[in-house]
């Protein structure tokens, strides 16, 4: 007597695109939950993933080139997840279920879409002539390593302008940064705690500029000078670093879009068409502090991110909490950290507790008695309580409260996605 | 697979001998410092939070990596160098790939990892490959390893305990 096959199902066909963190948490996913699907990761760069965070320390020296990679070519056949690199999507066609590629196509179950972000080039003349940068990938940290020049004007000072300010002084550089609001950070730092990295970056001898506007970036072929309103500046090197927007390729018009420009998802990465995912900086997720719909564009956002549209797709229902902002700056000798919203995001029923001690500063920022945000200056211990308690939603009155009680920290987090066992939390629902 | 350890502390048996500490240290940075150990003995004096009698009101705590389910460290890092490891279940910094940006240490709740100056880098409790130098070279018993469907027994034991305490006072203030 034979013993006739159960009815075998296929595997699953799984499409990533995009070979940055989202991609890869994604994938890596999926195969946890998913021993036999296929999985391809298509990415139109060359190189194995890498983490674009690290790009100051490599463009300083800090660390070698192969550092800022956190994946090599063999790591991706050991999880037997398919890479195919230097490979462009142009179309998609969702009643088929085919996405079309620049030669050829290919079919898919699942697409997960992870396409990240690219830096915005402000509409300001001169920004196509030589010696002009942006900082995102690692061909930007290529060509800023192998330009020789000694004087650069750092435009936008978000944490990329500040980093990238920094490790172009390390490399030996003038820099001159310019902001065109009032404070630099303007995004995660109030007033104060600003004005304080402020002091300490141009105690490490780089110019700071606020309230300035560049007008024109001067020069031939080449960059010979920024054109603000207020003054003129000489330089060979022009870093813009006036933010990141969506990476939608090929996808716009096809799903939909939230109103901040990134790609709509639900709270499990869903987006408006079935079996199609996105993650990562090109997907607008809500913000874990007010439900908002928030362009997170920060590492472990898009790491968390990545790893809930892989358990969607994957079959196994996981909800994302949202995005939240915890971000660092360390400026020669000066540690500042920020978590969650700032005062001046906040309108509506704001409290702010500031505590000082020696030279540390925190500013703890409460938004009807529910903590909502903490900067903090030159005072590392403790943070990790104050994240827990922004994740948590943890009311809280005075500075003491937080600090002296750590019974919030034994409440669990049910929607945090980096519990070990995947497998079995997810199966439970 | 063999059940995971974990690191199991009982305040109750601990003299504060730094043994621990010690071992910690000597292994893993090959000299003898207390501020490079792994694993930290906290002294508190006087409002003992687990007093077991009256007169007991000088109690050591252990302060060291848990080894998280849901692990801040590893959630933060942007090197991807904080890893688990399969076999012991402990969180293991890269150091292939750590840059030394000290996020983790950020969004650590215990403050248990360590930020190593000299080689600009971050070490944690890594539960020595599997067989913690601490739990070996503890002089009271206070620090086990224990798998983790054993780990509750000590404290059951020390509830039990001052639950025959409270009664054995109970009878004596009240008899029956």
């Amino acid at each position: 007597m034979t013993i006739e096959p159960m009815n075998v199902e296929k595997p699953k066909r799984f499409i990533v695109l995009g070979n940055g963190i989202a991609g890869i948490s994604a994938a890596q996913a999926i195969r946890r939950l998913d021993k036999e699907a296929n999985i391809t990761i298509i990415s139109e760069e060359v190189h194995p993933a890498y983490s674009p965070c690290v790009l100051p320390d490599y463009i300083s020296g800090k660390i070698s080139r192969e550092r800022v990679f956190v994946r090599t070519f063999p790591d991706y056949s050991k999880e037997n997840i398919e890479l195919i690199t230097s490979v462009k999507a142009i179309a998609l066609d969702p009643d088929r279920k085919r996405i079309i590629l620049k030669a050829g196509s290919a079919a898919y179950d699942k697409l997960i879409v992870a396409t990240g972000s690219k830096p915005i080039i402000p509409p300001i003349h001169g920004t196509n002539r030589k010696g002009v940068f942006t900082f995102k990938s690692i061909e930007d940290g290529d060509s800023i390593c192998r330009w020789e020049g000694h004087t650069a004007v750092v435009i936008g000072s978000g944490p990329i302008g500040v980093e990238a300010s920094l490790a172009l002084r390390r490399r030996g550089y003038q820099v001159f940064l310019i902001e065109l609001l009032d404070r630099i950070l303007p995004q995660i730092f109030d007033e104060y705690p600003a004005s304080l990295i402020k002091d300490a970056l141009k105690n490490s001898g780089i110019d700071v500029g606020t309230k300035e506007k560049v007008v024109e970036i001067l020069g031939g072929g080449k960059v010979e000078g920024v054109l603000s309103d207020r003054r003129k500046i000489k330089c060979d090197t022009v870093i813009l670093a006036t933010g990141m927007k969506p990476e939608k390729g090929f996808v716009e018009g096809i799903l939909e879009q939230g109103k901040l420009g990134g790609i709509k998802v639900n709270d499990r990465m869903g987006t408006s068409l079935q079996d199609v995912y996105a993650c990562g900086d090109c997907a607008e997720a809500q913000s874990l502090i007010d439900g908002q719909p928030i362009l997170s564009l920060l590492w472990h956002n898009a790491r968390q991110q990545g790893v809930v549209a892989g358990s969607n797709a994957a079959g196994i229902l996981r909800t994302y909490p949202g995005s939240l902002n915890v971000t660092g700056v360390e400026v020669s000798g000066l540690k500042a950290i920020s978590i969650g919203s700032i005062g001046a995001g906040l309108e509506s029923d704001l409290e702010i507790i500031e505590v000082k001690r020696n030279e540390g500063y925190r500013r703890l920022i409460l938004s009807k008695e529910v903590l909502v945000g903490v900067q903090s200056i030159n005072w590392d211990e403790n943070l990790g309580l104050f994240l827990a308690a922004i994740l948590r939603k943890e009311k809280v009155k005075t500075y003491q409260d937080l600090t002296s009680s750590r019974k919030f920290l034994l409440k669990p987090l049910r929607q945090f996605p980096f519990g070990r066992k995947l497998n079995r939390v997810a199966s439970r629902g | 697979m063999d059940e995971e350890k974990v690191l199991v502390f009982d305040p109750l048996y601990c003299t504060g001998c730094m043994y621990c500490v010690t071992a910690c240290s000597t292994y893993n940075n090959g000299a003898t410092s207390l501020s490079k150990s792994r694993i930290h003995i906290v002294r508190h004096e006087g409002h003992a939070i687990t007093k077991m009698t009256d007169e007991d009101d000088l109690i050591f705590d252990m302060i060291c990596c848990q080894q998280c389910d849901q692990p801040y460290c590893l959630y933060l890092c942007p090197a991807l160098a904080v890893e688990r490891n399969g076999d012991t279940g402990a969180l293991i910094v890269n150091h292939d790939k750590c840059v030394g940006c000290r996020m983790c240490m950020v969004g650590c709740p215990f403050g248990a990892i360590l930020y190593d100056p000299n080689r600009k880098q971050i070490v944690k409790c890594e539960l020595c490959g599997g067989e913690p130098q601490c739990v070996k070279f503890c002089a009271s018993g206070a620090l086990q390893f224990l798998p983790k469907n054993l780990a509750h027994l000590p404290k059951r034991d020390r509830l039990a305990r001052k639950m025959i305490q409270l009664r054995a006072r109970a009878s004596e203030e009240k008899p029956l």
